[in-house]
């Protein structure tokens, strides 16, 4: 803490970046903790887009704006519309309110308690606590090209895969409408 | 204390100041414009249809007595003043938090669209090159994107916490055409950035104003994309003849039928926002942003306040008359229909630009002239033509049910068969 | 794991100029939310209110509404935005692809192969395309 403190002193820039980080942080978090007291699925939509809006904005604090972009483009605004008309179409009344049994309740529990224990396994052992600075953001403008030649590059397998994994998405939503036609 | 000053000190940077200045010019210019936007509208819908328009209110406002009409401009800021002092009425079947949540979305993702346009381009200050815009972020043109694909929210939100028919409706079907017409217009900012190799807005401004036969304005190498690309800007910001979100005869006001004052108003400045953003955004793209003309380089890429001034006036020349050309296409077509407006989008607008990605990609790797690119258009535009009808084509979709006594099957057939 | 010396930066420390990006854009958010709200708690504060039966009933062109405004709606709707989620992503792909491949050099001898692996990306996606149509995803009747 005192640690802590002292570099927050030291740097002339640390008194901003802290307290950004920490109002976005306070944005997720918060409005997370309201989509797991919702009731409304609709609602829920809404606090999970301040949820990831929020994390969109701690991506861009870290210079990460291609992954902020990403973020809003596919999470924000093509995913969490795809589950709000999922939700409204496949429960039996769309807009009831949400009670959630006990056993869901434990099973819930269980499941974000298992996350939390990877994340924080994950963060021990990642080399950014340890005390190594963290890389310095490149200068210049050609961030979104070396997320590019590392695409086509070092990463070609994952990325080829990630097309056929769409045909296969699309394959099935195409056979799911054609269900619905007759 | 000493460290938030001593913070303060460090960041505001010339640049930052730069940056802080524009945000407060251009968004005070976005709000107020807006209002006039809307008398703009009127005037263009009266001059479409022979009327005359709003001429009456001057700036009097019955306090003195004046005897010019100033052409009517005193009614924006009337409305303006009407809207604050409307009823504010929440119908009491609406989902509250909602309610009050999607004006905001609607205004917000408006507001904050526009930040990476270079209204100014390059100014020389010092030993610094400054970037005249509100923000000079690294993904350039791909930001507003990114804010855009949020704009549904406000009126998804807005549609369902109404708790109305039409405005359930009107959501639905604004969501299916703002999700449907994204992918032709993210696919015409994608060929743009390979065209010009980067995604940074000012760069690519630059670009297209570098003179010379192979540096010139996109819509010339690119016609057929500029068109695509209008168009979907005119889907996204759901204006005419796209506007099936509140199509008046069928849907009332759609999503914002339970809205008033205020509250709805700010659904309209969004639309008008959106609308700046889009127009701004085609003039950046293909039109050169800030440049005077095409071929001539006629402006240099940095300099000082007096040429930033030039080429915001220049900008911002170009944005109006895209305004106006939009504005002409609302009060001269008539609105599609929804299954017409999702054939265009998916049938006709994004295989059409998946071809010419595929083309531009071949015509980047072999280094052609640009001119390849207009060639490419040509051809896909023909082949449309000409493909188009051999396509599989569904049943008809507008089967004309036989009323008696309508346009289709009139009385007199009936009478015979009875 | 974390001896008492070690520094823990909160942030990874950043040059000035970094913060000078994403800066604007916060002040641009702050704006458009106080513009938002602001406007809202002066409109309810300024203009009239008034309740009444009639006035409290949904709008429904002078009808009486029949049954809820919650209805299930067509599953069209879904497909749209799953067809959309699909070509957003391979969008989302492409776009560093395009960054970076006109820029290539002609010596690093790249460039072809770049082509051809962001051609078999794109073919997949034009398959997908042809399969859906093929199977009436993209018919509106």
């Amino acid at each position: 803490m005192i640690v802590l403190a002292q570099q927050v002193a030291s740097h002339p820039l640390s008194p901003m970046q802290p307290l950004l980080f920490y109002v976005f942080a306070a944005l997720t978090v918060g409005s997370a903790w309201a989509i797991v007291l919702s009731q409304n699925i609709i609602r829920m939509a809404v606090y999970l887009l301040t949820t990831l809006a929020g994390v969109a904005a701690i991506y861009f604090m870290l210079n990460a704006e291609f992954l902020a972009a990403i973020q809003l483009i596919v999470y924000a605004g093509g995913t969490l519309i795809l589950i709000v008309f999922g939700v409204m179409l496949t429960s039996k009344n769309p807009f009831m309110q949400l009670v959630t049994s006990p056993l869901e309740r434990a099973l819930g529990l269980f499941i974000a308690a298992s996350v939390a224990v990877m994340a924080m396994v994950a963060l021990l052992n990642s080399p950014v606590p340890g005390g190594a600075a963290a890389p310095a953001a490149p200068a210049g403008h050609d961030h979104v090209a070396r997320i590019g030649r590392a695409l086509l590059s070092d990463y070609l397998v994952p990325f080829e895969l990630a097309a056929v994994l769409l045909l296969v998405v699309m394959v099935a939503a195409a056979y799911m409408a054609r269900r619905t036609q007759r | 204390m000493q460290d938030i000053i001593s913070c303060l000190q460090s960041i505001a940077t010339p640049q930052l100041i730069a940056h802080v200045i524009v945000i407060m010019v251009i968004a005070n210019l976005m709000l107020g414009g807006c209002a006039y936007l809307i008398l703009l509208e009127r005037k263009v819908a009266a001059w479409t249809q022979d009327r005359i328009g709003p001429n009456r209110v001057n700036f009097s406002f019955g306090l003195v007595s004046l005897k010019s009409k100033h052409f009517g401009l005193g009614q924006a800021l009337v409305d303006g003043v009407k809207l604050l002092v409307k009823e504010d009425y929440d119908p009491p079947q609406v989902d509250k938090i909602l309610f009050y949540l999607a004006p905001v979305f609607a205004v917000g993702t408006a507001l904050v669209g526009w930040a990476i346009i270079p209204w100014g381009g390059l100014m020389q200050w010092g030993d610094q090159t400054l970037v005249i815009a509100a923000a000079d972020i690294n993904i350039g043109i791909i930001y507003p994107l990114a804010i855009g694909s949020l704009a549904v929210y406000g009126v998804v939100v807005g549609g369902y916490a109404s708790t109305n028919k039409y405005s359930f409706l009107g959501a639905l079907r604004a969501t299916a055409q703002m999700l449907s017409y994204e992918i032709p217009m993210s696919l015409c900012v994608l060929i743009i950035i390979l065209m010009s190799g980067t995604p940074r807005a000012e760069d690519i401004a630059v670009l297209q104003a570098a003179g010379g036969l192979h540096h010139s304005w996109n819509i010339l190498f690119q016609p057929l994309l500029a068109v695509i690309f209008f168009t979907c800007v005119l889907a996204e910001c759901n204006r005419a003849p796209f506007d099936l979100a509140e199509s008046e005869q069928e849907l009332v006001g759609g999503y914002h039928t339970e809205y008033s004052s205020m509250k709805w108003a700010l659904f309209f400045l969004g639309e008008y926002m959106h609308m700046i953003t889009g127009s701004a955004m085609f003039a950046l793209l293909f039109l050169g942003g800030w440049d005077l003309l095409p071929f001539l380089g006629a402006l240099p890429a940095v300099g000082g306040i007096g040429l930033v001034l030039l080429k915001f006036a220049i900008f911002a020349g170009k944005v109006f008359f895209l305004l106006f050309v939009m504005m002409w296409i609302r009060w001269s077509l008539p609105r599609f229909r929804f299954d017409q407006l999702m054939r265009l989008a998916w049938r006709s607008l994004i295989p059409m630009t998946l071809i010419l990605l595929l083309a531009s990609g071949v015509i980047v790797y072999l280094r052609l002239s640009p001119w390849y690119f207009l060639l490419a258009n040509i051809a896909v535009f023909v082949g449309g033509l000409f493909v188009g009808p051999l396509l599989p084509q569904g049943p008809p979709v507008n089967r004309r049910v036989p009323l008696a006594g309508s346009r289709f099957s009139p009385l007199v057939e009936v009478a015979a068969k009875g | 794991m974390l001896s008492p010396t070690t520094t823990f930066p909160v942030m990874p420390v950043l040059a000035e100029e970094y913060l000078s990006h994403y800066l604007p854009i916060a002040l641009l958010v702050v704006m458009a939310l106080v513009f938002g709200f602001g406007n809202l708690v002066l409109t309810s504060i300024l203009g009239p209110s008034r309740k009444g039966a009639v006035k409290g009933t949904v709008y429904e062109s002078g009808m009486n509404p029949i049954g809820s405004a919650r209805h299930r709606f067509n599953v069209r709707f879904y497909i749209v935005a799953m067809t959309f989620l699909v070509f957003d992503v391979e969008i989302v792909f492409l776009y560093p692809w395009a960054t970076v491949f006109p820029n290539l050099s002609e010596a690093s001898g790249l460039s072809a192969m770049f082509l051809a692996r962001m051609l078999f990306f794109i073919l997949t996606s034009v398959l997908a395309f042809a399969y859906a149509w093929r199977k009436g995803v993209f018919r509106y009747d």
